[in-house]
């Protein structure tokens, strides 16, 4: 209950400041892990065509 | 080159006796472009508004997101499905992984029964069954193929 109050009181800096910290305390050999698993993909994801498509799309954009 | 901890981590069943790296990593080709014999492209359908990106090639009208469309593309290399992956002197194979109904990598057979993979973006490695290479990763051996032997020479050895 009382996490509960202090997070309902929270501005947007604390709330930033609490979403920073959990995802830095990611341990970095868990990031190492994911990124080994992406390079030993044969296929680019549909995630990473898409985002090629919008990168290329906003190059060519006046 | 000896062994790489990353390959490792990926596929639990890789060691010291069963696999050896072969080549440095290098992003611009893939397991189907090593298969194929290709290294200048990474092989995979990427396109912008229906045009090639550079790098990129996959024959056209097949599709690279079925196990069927990755069947073809060695069809077109001269392969057919056959059964067995055992090693047959006159014969060059490939394996077709799949995972979730989707291929994920193809591994080609050297002279001798050993086995060569393109591990995506990162090394070429040398591995003596295609067990080494299944689980969470790649899925499971889908489909074998085979195709007669060049002259007598493989791929790589032409």
């Amino acid at each position: 209950m009382k996490a509960r109050s202090t997070e309902a009181t929270d501005g947007p800096f604390e709330r930033f400041d609490r979403l920073f910290r959990a995802v830095t305390s990611v341990p970095k050999s868990e990031v190492e892990k994911l990124e080994a698993r992406e390079r030993i993909k044969n296929r680019r994801s549909r995630a990473q065509k898409k985002a090629a498509k919008l990168r290329k799309a906003a190059k060519n954009e006046p | 080159m000896g062994r790489d901890k990353e390959a490792e981590e990926c596929f639990p069943e890789l060691n010291g006796s069963n696999y050896r790296v072969t080549s440095q990593k290098d992003e611009t080709y893939n397991c189907v472009a090593w298969a194929v014999g290709d290294t200048s492209h990474f092989w995979d359908d990427v396109r912008v508004k229906g045009r090639r990106v550079k790098g990129y090639f996959w024959p056209p009208r097949l599709s690279a997101e079925t196990v069927e469309g990755w069947k073809q593309v060695f069809i077109l290399h001269g392969y057919a499905e056959c059964d067995s992956r055992s090693f047959e002197t006159e014969l060059e194979k490939v394996a077709i992984f799949e995972l979730a109904n989707e291929p994920s990598h193809v591994a080609r057979q050297l002279d001798g029964g050993k086995w060569t993979s393109k591990l995506g973006k990162s090394c070429d490695i040398e591995h003596s069954t295609l067990d080494v290479l299944e689980g969470e990763e790649y899925g499971k051996v889908k489909v074998i193929m085979s195709r007669p032997c060049k002259d007598g020479k493989r791929v790589r050895s032409l």
